[in-house]
């Protein structure tokens, strides 16, 4: 069964994967931002209606979907935008100190 | 004061503003006045809410007016009014701290203020999803913390702890998802009143929201396989950070462990095997911490590997989850976060004095700082548990549950742990009292360490002695939040 809850969970397993085989940071700040991305159409998806409408009080008489879901995954969009801002600005930070990417290589250093 | 529960949040997060602004009005160190000043009105507040908290009662406040299951819901009970009102003893302790060290540096007093009303917020809300918000917010102050001094190899460990925490955290967020689409809320209240129906109808999306709860909070708290971003972000962040990740933000894990464990799963008979997990995930832990602590050199990194081995006895008290476990888990963590607070301070000072960060350096150190050194000892003798300390009392009350419940297992690691803390501890102590002359650091500038990181670490240093003495002025405090963990 396709639907946004299914691939919102591949996606969060697609970042899950990612993040434990990547070794270089910026496939590793990615990762954590498809994990993000995956959860965040989950979460949408779990309030979703097929055939709703957007709930606002012109739609009150007609079938609806869940706001609090998107009201609350835009929180969510907000705060993993910062934090992949951050884990970026750390990285380059990084690159600058030790010239190299590769979690392996930094280990030894 | 009917606006209180929200004023301990917001008050120091208005006071970031403010430190950022007192660029522009002449006034001497406007930043760490601010700081002080928006600490001691959140514990004032807090204070005058204590007389109702003592006497079993909890104060509800719904933000904007809308009641709980619609409006985010904020609760000062038991269990967040004891866990606020140290949060905010010790928040204060560390920018007392810091007054000497980073003058005039606003960016530094606005982080830190963001990251304890982050914590507050952690403790006084009762909606999951904010409690995330509150989580992130806590976690962008402290990555950008432990990097203040641009240190190579402060970075590294800020990224190590980014990616470890952020991921735990997708897990957190994905654990809400499930929730929400089960319950249709996300106030704890609300869904706690449903899991048991839950439990019965589904148990396996139970488990699945147990662990990976468990993952997120095992990772904010040091647990065994997730403690790995412990030693460097300690071990690299400046002194104050230092006490502030070690005293209050593994100490925060365990409380939204406490919080939503016992409040979610507490009435479910899932309970019977989590807390089997978490005691031998304690176990594991408190040696593990131990073992590595033995074999450190560096006293900042011994310090964290001791962090995580008393993370590991609490974890066992919160484990054994009877009445007298959980005693023994609250007062080890104030404890703790007493104790390994000022033991940080003395490691900066010393640091800051000599240059050395290694122990086997620090030899016949006590003829140069006689004061640090016996406060060292002090302290050192409270994380072992010693009497007249408050290490021994909490330490005491864990091993008499475990007793209690029949838990062999448990008490002859418990006092694996112990023997090795005292192991490691003497250590260094053998190092700062060896006969040795202490030999300086060539060409080696010490900074100027003032009265106030003296002051603090004193203070601290007395309050063990005097908690340990009079154990049971806390006790007191702690009796409303075990009526709220074990209804």
């Amino acid at each position: 069964m396709i639907n946004g809850i299914s691939i919102g969970i591949v996606i969060v397993l697609v970042g899950i994967y990612g993040i434990l085989t990547r070794r270089n940071i910026i496939k590793m700040v990615m990762s954590l931002y498809i994990m993000n991305s995956g959860v965040i159409l989950l979460f949408v998806s779990i309030g979703y209606i097929v055939g709703g409408q957007a709930a606002i009080f012109e739609n009150s008489k007609k079938l609806m979907v869940d706001p609090l879901p998107q009201a609350v995954m835009l929180t969510t969009l907000v705060i993993g935008l910062g934090i992949t801002a951050l884990a970026l600005a750390l990285a380059i930070k990084i690159y600058d100190e030790y010239k190299t990417l590769n979690t392996r290589k930094l280990l030894e250093k | 004061m009917a606006h209180a529960p929200i004023l301990i949040i917001v008050i120091p997060l208005l006071a970031v503003f403010l430190t950022h602004l007192t660029k522009y009005i002449r006034l001497r160190r406007g930043a760490e006045i601010v700081a002080v000043a928006s600490m001691l009105a959140s514990l004032i507040l807090l204070l005058s809410m204590g007389s109702t908290i003592i006497s079993g009662k909890a104060i509800q406040y719904d933000l904007g007016g809308w009641p709980a299951p619609i409006g985010i819901n904020l609760a000062v009970d038991g269990l967040s009014f004891f866990f606020a009102l140290f949060v905010l003893g010790i928040g204060l302790l560390i920018i007392v701290y810091s007054l000497g060290i980073y003058q005039y540096a606003r960016r530094y007093y606005s982080l830190l203020l963001i990251a304890l009303s982050g914590i507050l917020g952690i403790i006084l809300t009762r909606d999951i999803f904010n409690m995330y918000v509150f989580f992130e917010i806590l976690a962008v102050a402290s990555y950008v913390l432990i990097t203040y001094k641009r240190k190579p190899r402060a970075i590294k460990a800020s990224f190590k702890y980014l990616i470890m925490t952020e991921s735990a955290w997708v897990l957190f967020l994905l654990a809400i998802a499930i929730l929400y689409g089960l319950t249709g809320t996300l106030n704890m209240d609300s869904i706690a009143s449903q899991m048991s129906m839950i439990y019965q109808t589904n148990p396996q999306v139970v488990y699945l929201v147990f662990s990976m709860m468990m993952i997120a909070f095992g990772v904010k708290c040091g647990m065994f396989p997730l403690h790995t971003w412990i030693p460097e972000a300690h071990s690299q962040s400046p002194t104050p950070v230092s006490s502030l990740l070690s005293g209050l933000i593994l100490k925060v894990g365990l409380y939204a462990m406490l919080r939503v464990f016992f409040l979610f799963f507490g009435a479910t008979l899932l309970w019977q095997g989590a807390g089997q997990l978490i005691l031998y995930l304690g176990i594991i832990t408190l040696v593990l911490g131990a073992c590595l602590a033995l074999v450190q050199d560096e006293l900042k990194k011994l310090l964290a590997y001791s962090s995580i081995s008393q993370i590991g006895f609490i974890l066992v008290a919160i484990g054994l989850s009877t009445q007298l476990g959980l005693k023994g888990g609250l007062f080890h963590i104030v404890n703790h976060a007493l104790i390994k607070t000022a033991l940080f301070f003395c490691a900066g000072i010393i640091i800051s004095q000599t240059g050395f960060w290694k122990i086997s350096n620090m030899k016949g150190i006590w003829r140069q700082m006689p004061g640090v050194t016996f406060a060292f000892c002090i302290l050192s003798l409270a994380v072992i548990g010693i009497p007249p300390s408050n290490g021994f009392v909490s330490k005491m009350f864990i091993i008499q549950a475990a007793l209690t419940e029949m838990n062999y297992v448990a008490i002859i690691f418990i006092f694996a742990g112990i023997l090795l803390t005292a192991a490691y501890y003497f250590r260094i102590i053998q190092a700062f009292f060896s006969p040795e002359e202490f030999r300086h650091k060539p060409d080696f500038v010490p900074q100027p360490v003032g009265p106030f990181e003296h002051l603090s670490t004193y203070v601290v240093a007395f309050l063990c002695l005097l908690i340990g003495l009079f154990p049971g002025v806390v006790a007191n405090i702690m009796q409303p939040a075990l009526k709220v963990l074990l209804p």
